[in-house]
């Protein structure tokens, strides 16, 4: 769903409205203290912010000592200089997770947003997530992320490799983000008071893709409104490698994700008996595509894709649930009563 | 006074400025420098309230745009280094060392240094790894005072805004000197991209900066160039669009553009100035 169109599924507002009439943005950065300049760029990118953030979480995470002292230097000179409000908060240990999870349990804004040390946003990027938490309070608000190959020296110097490059879709799909995660941890922000009172959490034990095992949790249950505005880029850095796992390990947690994902889904479903929020748009979707020759012929549906088309069929067939929870009339309320067996051939 | 830092304003907020004064003066003590602060206001009506951090705020009746603002700065400027900043500029903690170290070093011939503007810079051709480029942005760059003095300043008659850097920085190269890229001094612009990931431009922007392209081609005797754009912006709209054209054409007749000697056109490089694959509208 977009910000400004209307959907046949849109959210209707949640008393929780209330509780944020000019919403506040915590921005989360996190840091090892392992690059001082790009840190430094990413405090400065805070600053130039058109609706300044409420507070800095500035984790610093796993730091050695030099490396702390140098944090606590950039804090001072953001906070004096740059006229920020940074918190430090030294995370000693825990996985990459820890330090995003000590961020929910001390942020105080409506919103929280996040940012590695080596990433851009533009002027924008704080105002587009606290805009769209004005309309819609209980959403994850996602922004537009563009991706730029970068070159960077020793000293603190960067260039662009390429152009910035928009490889991720403008709308948000829960279907498609399983098979693949297309929201870096840069293009969401997060309603802290549903957060916290669904009790989300990173997976602590993931190495790596906590931020997407944790995307899947929030859009599932929250659901997600898309900002059209291309507000933070991701640099990535031709000579490095994304962390130090093997692709063998990627595979296999990337793996174990999709399966506890799905499982939670499965059971949201069969037994909750509705829809998720996040899922409602994919649904609609998927309805939509009801012509045969729109379905590849050699696409193999997952078992547990499978089963979930079975959990929809099921959860189809109780039409009180079904007035509830679609708005009567709409396309998706149809098609769940009329051709629920059309269901069965569209996700890949 | 070893470094003066120089901006214009027009119509930019107080707040901006003072953050920008700040940046740069922490930024200069850093690098253990004696600094200070000039505007210049083209703004029609003056800030009512002081500017705090500026030991200079000169309003100017008229609108001498940025080649005029900047030049009128340094007349009051007492520093043997410029920098040249747009307002809206936060500086990195160490940028200023970085370019003074750029344009110091030893055995080189460095006229300008041009610091990286994040988050989104100017794309442009330079050499990864001495920084030399064939321009420098005017947005932020360091310049020795009697370099600046030397080249004869900003072209306020033929470039009173936009390509009048391109213009001073191929002036500098022409007297021998180099223009270098340091892209570990960075500085804060406040860029927007497009929801097709490319910078933002104001229909205003566009417009002046490519009747100032066109002036630029004809003053440094590139004919062909501005030939390439005028059929590049008739070819992309589909029809004629006069008002760049025009505009161009009438600065020309006024002689408001004086055209350089040959033998120091040949300096002139269009490569970058003319983004590849930009839309001229």
């Amino acid at each position: 769903m977009e910000l400004d169109s209307c959907s046949p599924v849109d959210v209707t507002l949640s008393p929780l409205a209330a509780r944020c009439e000019s919403p506040t943005v915590s921005v989360a950065v996190r840091t090892q203290g392992v690059r001082p300049e790009s840190l430094e760029e990413v405090l400065l990118c805070l600053a130039g912010q058109i609706t300044a953030p409420l507070e800095v979480l500035l984790l610093a995470h796993r730091a050695r000592p030099a490396e702390l002292a140098r944090i606590r230097r950039q804090a001072d000179w953001a906070r004096a200089v740059l006229g920020l409000t940074v918190i430090e908060l030294e995370v000693p240990d825990g996985g990459r997770a820890q330090p995003l999870n000590v961020a929910l349990d001390v942020a105080s804004g409506c919103l929280l947003c996040f940012l590695d040390d080596d990433d851009h946003v533009s002027p924008e990027w704080v105002s587009t997530f606290a805009n769209g938490h004005t309309r819609h309070p209980t959403s994850v608000i996602r922004c537009q992320t563009g991706v730029r190959e970068v070159s960077r020296t020793q000293d603190g110097g960067m260039w662009s490799q390429s152009r910035i490059l928009l490889p991720y879709a403008r709308h948000f799909s829960w279907l498609e983000h399983i098979r693949a995660n297309a929201t870096p941890i840069i293009g969401f922000a997060i309603p802290l008071s549903e957060v916290r009172d669904h009790e989300l959490r990173f997976d602590d034990s993931l190495p790596i893709v906590e931020d997407w095992d944790f995307l899947l949790t929030c859009s599932r249950k929250l659901g997600v409104v898309d900002t059209p505005a291309v507000t933070a880029v991701y640099n990535v850095d031709g000579r490095a490698m994304l962390s130090g796992e093997p692709a063998a390990t990627w595979r296999q947690v990337e793996a174990g994700v999709r399966t506890r994902q799905w499982g939670l889904l499965e059971y949201e479903v069969t037994q909750a008996r509705e829809i998720p929020l996040g899922l409602r748009q994919d649904v609609a979707r998927l309805l939509e595509v009801s012509r045969p020759h729109e379905v590849r012929e050699n696409e193999m549906l997952t078992k547990r894709q499978r089963l979930f088309m079975r959990a929809m069929r099921a959860y189809s067939r109780h039409v009180d649930t079904v007035q509830r929870a679609i708005p009567p009339g709409s396309a998706v309320h149809r098609a769940l009563r009329d051709t629920a067996y059309r269901l069965g051939g569209f996700v890949r | 006074m070893d470094i003066s830092l120089i901006t214009v304003r027009y119509e930019d907020d107080a707040r901006s400025l003072e953050r920008l004064a700040a940046s740069f003066r922490y930024s200069a003590r850093s690098a253990g420098l004696t600094a200070e602060c000039i505007v210049v206001d083209n703004t029609p009506s003056p800030l009512a309230q002081p500017l705090h951090g500026y030991e200079k705020y000169i309003h100017s009746d008229q609108n001498l745009y940025h080649s005029g603002g900047s030049n009128l700065a340094a007349d009051h400027a007492g520093g043997r280094l410029l920098l040249f900043a747009n307002p809206d500029l936060i500086l990195g903690a160490n940028a200023v060392l970085r370019l003074v170290r750029g344009i110091e070093s030893n055995g080189a011939r460095w006229g300008v240094a041009e610091g990286r503007q994040i988050p989104f810079d100017h794309p442009k051709p330079f050499d990864e790894a001495t920084g030399r480029t064939p321009w420098a942005s005017g947005a932020f760059m360091l310049i020795e005072r009697s370099v600046f003095d030397r080249c004869g300043r900003f072209d306020a008659s033929s470039l009173p805004m936009y390509c009048n850097d391109v213009d001073l920085s191929w002036r500098v190269r022409a007297s021998g000197l180099d223009i270098r890229y340091v892209s570990s001094a960075y500085a804060w612009h406040g860029k927007r991209l497009t929801r097709e990931g490319s910078v933002e431009q104001s229909p205003h922007e566009h417009r002046s900066s490519v009747s100032a392209l066109l002036c630029l081609a004809h003053k440094w005797r590139r004919d062909d160039v501005v030939d390439r754009v005028i059929s590049m912006l008739r070819g992309e709209s589909g029809r004629p669009r006069f008002m760049q054209v025009d505009d161009f054409h009438r600065r020309v007749a006024e002689g408001l553009v004086t055209r350089v000697d040959p033998s120091t056109a040949q300096v002139a490089t269009f490569e970058g100035v003319i983004p590849g694959g930009t839309r001229l509208m």
